[in-house]
């Protein structure tokens, strides 16, 4: 009970700090549409290629705009030492892990609200149909994303170069995400039928639920100074 | 002593697995003289995962006995890791240019060791950026544990990918995948590459070892 | 000597702390009582900062224990972080939380009961209260240090561990901490403290431990020196 109220109170805290400072919420957003843009000069800018090239380059801004939100999740504990307060207090290391998480998922989850329909406007037309399913589906991801993502953004936080190896640990670990994800965008954009991926499901929950479990696990030494 | 007996077994059983793969082992009847790098590019990508195995079990009991040695030995086998999931990689892309007609393809065995070697590669770039100490055993340890769950996911990736890779010949529960001779030779390159790594291994773990004595003793000078 | 009848609330023994290769701390023993004060005196990296992590859980030490009653601290780690409350060189507050926000949310952690009225109680003898609703970003470095007393006040630790505590602050807000430590100490509360400012906070101390590369140099009753005499020790024993 005591992990649960902990958790919530970490998680409220963050909630708090990053609407009221809102730099954050703007940075990843910005971000987002910096990288699709970039995409859209990059590829080739007929339908064809865009409809092909829409479930890729829509999950690689997701990554890359998240390792933002990640890079901030310690970040604001290591301000004035408060990460040294938390662990000073009478809580489990789980709870912080738990509290931190929650908060990167709903985090991650209303940059997507915002996203999405600028990935529609810019890039490919049709994202905005199926609104609620890529919704549905980064709710899942984001789950996974954020439980590896932060026990590995407390892990590098003291470490040299931190906002480097974030991403060099972290991605090509992240690799089952990514393809499962892809492939799902694939058959929702083709309104194609869910049973033809249930396995990629399947393998996308199963990330989520071991990343969930060993990071929570882990997070206890991760936690030593 | 040890030392001694590994390093002369090793290169005599190099000398032996070279000799007998020109001298002896067939040729394969489709992929002719290419086939030949098989008996280095599959004991490498055995051996890859003998390594990750290693330094998962010691990255575990580190976290639970804290004990230094479980470092050396998990940092060592990362190392090696890294080096035979290298030459896999390479030595795959060798065979795979005149069987394939391409040197690279995103086939889903070769995609994930490739995932592989960079998460070896992660491991050793997160050692370098951490100070040597408790902290730089614990979150390498905690890598390592993470990364080796990588494994499931590339074995699943045989199952659930189309691929242009040889499905498991040793594993296979098909009968006769491979020829006798051949299975024989690929059997004994993988003793071969299990002894030189267990050498290697050694000498790592020894010189690692001399290398924080020394340090140890120079930082403590003032 | 110890002529203390209580046994000691705090005991560490042979405990020694490697970073790395070197040896910061190298078996370091000693014990703090229930209403005593104890001074760190050291000169720069003798190691105080570093056991006073040890003792407040932050960091194991590589060998040795640390007790606390009795128990070792590994094996009470929840009952540790209850008992210990530090203040150190930085304030440990989130700078885009008020006060009030700041204190409810370090006291929702602590399970502080009744910590509506005690964060009330504490911003208004800290002289905090009326900007109590200001983010804690905009404060001086005094106004917060003393924000940082108010949460001691609220959680009411048993030890406490102080880091250079009286950096920052004017000559009216360190009586006030004097103040404060003083009645701490008078209600059963053991004070830890590491500080150079040796002439602001003789006449509190009990205690004073001379700290000279990572050991123990020496053990003193404050009781048996004045501020100059000790001065003189210090000098003599950290050349």
């Amino acid at each position: 009970m005591k992990l649960f109220q902990d958790s919530i109170t970490i998680f409220f805290k963050d909630l708090v700090l990053d609407l009221r400072s809102m730099e954050n919420i703007f940075a990843m957003l910005f971000f987002s549409i910096i990288v699709i843009m970039v995409f859209s000069f990059a590829l080739p800018a007929d339908d064809k290629s865009h409809a092909l090239l829409a479930p890729g380059v829509f999950w690689v801004t997701f990554l890359l705009a998240g390792i933002l939100s990640l890079n901030k999740s310690f970040q604001i504990e290591k301000d004035n030492f408060c990460l040294e307060s938390l662990l000073l207090s009478p809580i489990s290391r789980g709870a912080i892990f738990l509290g931190k998480m929650g908060w990167n998922v709903c985090f991650i989850l209303l940059i997507q609200i915002l996203v999405i329909p600028v990935f529609s406007l810019l890039f490919y037309g049709p994202f905005l149909n199926n609104f609620f399913e890529l919704l549905l589906l980064s709710f899942i991801t984001a789950i996974g994303f954020s439980s590896l993502g932060t026990m590995l953004s407390a892990l590098t936080v003291d470490v040299r170069f931190k906002e480097i190896i974030l991403p060099i640990l972290l991605f090509p670990l992240l690799v089952p995400l990514l393809l499962a994800s892809v492939k799902i965008t694939q058959v929702v954009l083709a309104d194609g039928s869910l049973m033809d991926v249930a396995d990629w499901f399947k393998l996308l929950i199963g990330f989520d639920i071991i990343f969930l479990v060993i990071s929570y696990l882990t997070f206890e030494y991760v936690m030593e100074i | 002593m040890l030392y001694r007996v590994l390093r002369l077994l090793s290169i005599m059983m190099i000398g032996v697995m070279i000799g007998l793969i020109f001298l002896w082992a067939p040729s394969e009847s489709s992929m002719g003289i290419t086939q030949k790098i098989m008996y280095i590019h599959v004991p490498s990508i055995i051996t890859t995962y003998l390594a990750l195995t290693i330094a998962f079990i010691c990255s575990i009991g580190y976290l639970w006995k804290k004990k230094e040695i479980l470092d050396i030995i998990a940092f060592s086998a990362m190392e090696l890791g890294a080096v035979f999931c290298g030459l896999a990689l390479i030595t795959g892309s060798i065979w795979g240019k005149p069987t394939w007609n391409t040197y690279w393809t995103w086939d889903a065995r070769l995609t994930l060791t490739l995932v592989l070697f960079l998460i070896f590669c992660g491991y050793l770039l997160l050692r370098k950026f951490t100070d040597h100490g408790e902290q730089q055993a614990r979150v390498c340890a905690i890598i390592a544990i993470i990364g080796t769950l990588d494994i499931p996911l590339i074995h699943l990736s045989v199952v659930w990918w189309r691929t242009l890779h040889q499905t498991s010949t040793i594993l296979s529960t098909k009968k006769q995948a491979i020829d006798q001779p051949l299975l024989l030779m690929l059997i004994f390159s993988i003793c071969t590459l299990f002894v030189f790594f267990t050498y290697l291994l050694s000498t790592r773990i020894k010189l690692e070892k001399q290398s924080r004595e020394y340090a140890k003793q120079v930082a403590n000078l003032y | 000597m110890n002529t203390h009848v209580d046994p000691p609330i705090i005991q560490l023994v042979d405990v020694c702390k490697n970073f790395g290769y070197r040896s910061i701390l190298k078996g370091v023993s000693f014990e703090l009582f229930r209403g005593t004060q104890t001074l760190l005196l050291g000169k720069n990296g003798s190691g105080k900062t570093t056991l006073l992590k040890i003792l407040s859980g932050l960091i194991h030490s590589s060998e040795g224990n640390v007790l606390l009653n009795g128990i070792p601290t590994e094996k009470c780690p929840d009952q540790l972080r209850k008992s210990i409350g530090m203040i150190s060189h930085s304030n440990h507050l989130y700078n885009e939380l008020s006060a009030v926000e700041n204190l409810r949310f370090f006291s929702r952690l602590r399970a502080v009961k009744n910590h509506k009225d005690k964060i009330n109680k504490a911003l208004e003898e800290t002289g905090l209260l009326k900007v109590s609703s200001v983010a804690v970003k905009t404060f001086s470095s005094g106004m917060l240090k003393r924000l940082n007393i108010a949460k001691l006040m609220v959680y009411e630790p048993e030890v406490l561990l102080l880091d250079e505590p009286y950096t920052g602050l004017d000559y009216d807000s360190c009586e006030f901490f004097n103040r404060f430590l003083t009645g701490f100490k008078q209600n059963g509360g053991t004070i830890l403290m590491i500080s150079h400012q040796i002439e602001t906070c003789f006449e509190c101390c009990d205690q004073i431990l001379i700290l000279k590369q990572g050991k123990i140099k020496d053990q003193l009753q404050a009781k048996d020196y004045s501020c100059d005499s000790l001065l003189q020790k210090y000098k003599s024993l950290t050349v």
